[in-house]
Order: C-alpha cells, then sequence, then structure tokens
C-alpha cells in the first residue's frame, strides 16, 4: 500500500463521501478540506459524482471545494485496459456473490472506481487513491486491485482514513 | 408491555400466562411509527430507562409539556409506565415487536428510525417524499449494507430512490442500528439471520451523552 496521498498522486472520491461529510459548515466537511490541504491534494471528482450530488441538491459542496482549490471536476477516462476491465469484473463477482445476487444487479457505478484507479497507473507513474464511505464496494476493490498485483500503488481509503467520525457529534436520537 | 404476536404466528420467550393484547398493541405500534415525536419518547425511555421526565426534558431538548403530554400519551396507549410513589416519578417502557404474518416486524429499532425524522434532516426527507414504509425498508436495507451484503448504491437501487438519496439515508440511519443492535432484545426480527452481521461503528449503548453522569 502507498504511503500517505501527495500532490502528484491521483486521488478519487465517490459521491458517498460528499454525502456523508455534510455541507461546508459541517465539521466532517472541514475534516475532508482539511485532509486534502494538509496533502496537498486537489481530489479529483468524476463528472457523475456531482450529478448524483446535484440530485440532492448538494453539488455546491464540491464546486465550492473547486473555486477553493482543493477539488477538480474530471471526466474520466473509461477503463479500457485489459486490467482495468478484469479488475471491474473481479469487483463485479465479488459484490454479486456477497449479495447474493446476478452479477448484472450490481452497479456499474460501484465497479468503475477499480477500473479507473488501474486506468490511471498505466497511464501516470504516481500512486492512485479511491476515497470512498461504502466498506462493502471498498472492501470489493482492494480485493481486486490487490489481486492484480497493484496494491503497492493504489489503496482505498474510507471515512476513518479521512474524516474521523467524532461520536459526540452524532445525535443518537 | 406484553410481547405482541401477529395472529397465530406467535414470538419467543414471553413468561407463560400473560396475554398478548393484540389490538391494543397493534394501536399503539401503528401510532408510534405515524408520530415520530412520540416514538421518539417511547424509544428514549425504553432503552433509557427507567428515567425521569427531567432526563427526558433534557436528552431530548423539548419543552417540558410537551414531554408530560407525550408521556400522559404513551402511558394510554399501554406502552409506558409511571411509578407515582417515587419522587420524581419514574418512568419505563418494556420494548415490544409487533410481527405481521408475512414478517414485518416493528420493534424499537423500527420506531427508533421513524424517531431520527425528528432530527436528521435526510431521514425525513425519505419519510416526507416517499412514506413511512419506505423508510422502514431503507432501515432493513441499510442493515444489509453494514452486513456487508450491499453496496449503497444497491440500496438505493432496490429502494428506488437516487443514489445519493440512497447514500444519505443509509448513514442517517446508523444510530437506529447501532442502538437496536445493543438493546433492542427483538432486533432479530427485523433483520433475521444477518443481525449479528451488522457493525456500525457507533456507540449504541446509550443515547444520551449525559447517562452516565446522572447514573
Amino acid at each position: 500500500m502507498p504511503d500517505e496521498p501527495g500532490p502528484d498522486d491521483t486521488v478519487l472520491v465517490d459521491t458517498n463521501v460528499f454525502v456523508a461529510v455534510g455541507g461546508p459548515d459541517n465539521t466532517k466537511y472541514q475534516a475532508l478540506r482539511a485532509f486534502a490541504t494538509d496533502h496537498n491534494l486537489e481530489l479529483h471528482v468524476p463528472e457523475r459524482v456531482v450529478e448524483e450530488l446535484r440530485t440532492m441538491h448538494a453539488a455546491d459542496r464540491v464546486e465550492q471545494a473547486v473555486q477553493a482549490g482543493w477539488a477538480r471536476v474530471v471526466q474520466p477516462p473509461e477503463p479500457t485496459h485489459s486490467d482495468a476491465i478484469a479488475a471491474m469484473d473481479h469487483v463485479r463477482r465479488t459484490i454479486a456473490s456477497r449479495s447474493d445476487k446476478d452479477e448484472h444487479k450490481v452497479e456499474k457505478a460501484d465497479t468503475v472506481f477499480a477500473g479507473l484507479a488501474i486506468e490511471y497507473l498505466h497511464r501516470h507513474d504516481n500512486a492512485v487513491f479511491v476515497v470512498t464511505d461504502d466498506r462493502v464496494a471498498a472492501a470489493a476493490i482492494s480485493e481486486s486491485l490487490a489481486a492484480r498485483g497493484a496494491a503497492d500503488r493504489v489503496a482505498v481509503l474510507t471515512r476513518d482514513d479521512v474524516f474521523d467520525d467524532d461520536d459526540d457529534d452524532i445525535r443518537m436520537i | 408491555m406484553p410481547l405482541l404476536t401477529g395472529g397465530d404466528r406467535p414470538l419467543s420467550n414471553e413468561p407463560a400466562g400473560e396475554t398478548p393484547d393484540d389490538v391494543g398493541g397493534f394501536l399503539a405500534a401503528a401510532t408510534l411509527l405515524q408520530q415520530s415525536r412520540l416514538a421518539r419518547t417511547y424509544v428514549f425511555v425504553c432503552y433509557e430507562g427507567p428515567t425521569t421526565i427531567q432526563n427526558v426534558i433534557d436528552a431530548l431538548a423539548v419543552p417540558r409539556a410537551t414531554a408530560y403530554d407525550d408521556v400522559e400519551r404513551l402511558e394510554s396507549l399501554g406502552v409506558l409506565t409511571r411509578d407515582d410513589d417515587s419522587r420524581p416519578h419514574v418512568l419505563h417502557a418494556e420494548p415490544f415487536a409487533f410481527v405481521d404474518h408475512d414478517g414485518l416486524a416493528i420493534t424499537p429499532t423500527v420506531l427508533h428510525a421513524v424517531a431520527l425524522t425528528e432530527i436528521d434532516s435526510d431521514a425525513a426527507a425519505v419519510q416526507n417524499r416517499y412514506g413511512t414504509g419506505r423508510l422502514v425498508s431503507a432501515l432493513r436495507l441499510a442493515g444489509e449494507h453494514y452486513a456487508g451484503r450491499r453496496t449503497q448504491r444497491m440500496v438505493a437501487d432496490e429502494l428506488g430512490v437516487a443514489p445519493a438519496e440512497g447514500m444519505a439515508i443509509v448513514q442517517a440511519l446508523r444510530p437506529a442500528l447501532a442502538a437496536g443492535q445493543a438493546q433492542d432484545p427483538y432486533f432479530e426480527e427485523v433483520f433475521g439471520e444477518y443481525a449479528d452481521e451488522i457493525e456500525v461503528d457507533l456507540d449504541g449503548t446509550t443515547l444520551d451523552p449525559e447517562s452516565t453522569d446522572d447514573a
């Protein structure tokens, strides 16, 4: 697993991260911003993620980050490398088996980050990070990347790595 | 409060000789499902009790008159008791489960999900837009996510909502899952075989951060 992400690495962020952190006034959002700025990162937010956020009127969470310089909206390449396709197939099979569903029921959006990570690796020399708050997708993606021998250059980061929850912030009832 | 059955399907381990009051229980369950503020007070007393009205007022940040009204209504529904012999009065609420023939279960965990609509805008949005039935479905599917069996996007798809909405509701229901797993004796009635596999990284043993100070 690569070290902490640096400014030359590609850090891809999934929709659920911006859903989980809440609006710009929220402490979790500020923790995400601190994670990005402390590491000198420009988070890569696929255009599709922004579209998904728009359905719940939350696209401003990305727009403000873009304006502040710690995120940018990207149109990622379609994964075409055979390793990338294989990684996506692996994620699809893993999720289908855990959920007892047919493979075609697995959302492409859940598999695409594994493919993108591999695709970026083949195009650039630097490390790739995928940030997601979906532990089921995260586990499948990590497994798939390890199976491709990519674990030393790609890492999946989740909630605990990026915007740690302070239980006191959460109203239980 | 007796353990309820749905028609002829008995639940388990209730002491023999206690007669379930199906109609009263059904009314109580239905009322709490529809009235999130009452559900919130019930679940708080159920999980935190025995407790006092003052604790309800402080922990839920509700006006005194509201707390007294709600306690009175919960008493008349038969789901809460008030011990008048002590000062201050001690409130107590037994957990109960209502399960119908199709396996739909109404337990404290389900009522907690309804209660969350009072304080969480994502839970409230799902209830307002799609109804309480969909909120309860979301709870079961969120349980499957935290048991490692569904991605958040699959939950959204099965729930028939947009991906971001599905992600938001899965995350919003974490307190109900954490507290239910720790404190709802009928948790399995809602989640079945994967109840033990659910992992939520919140402390569900207390709803009230101040409760240890009050002990």
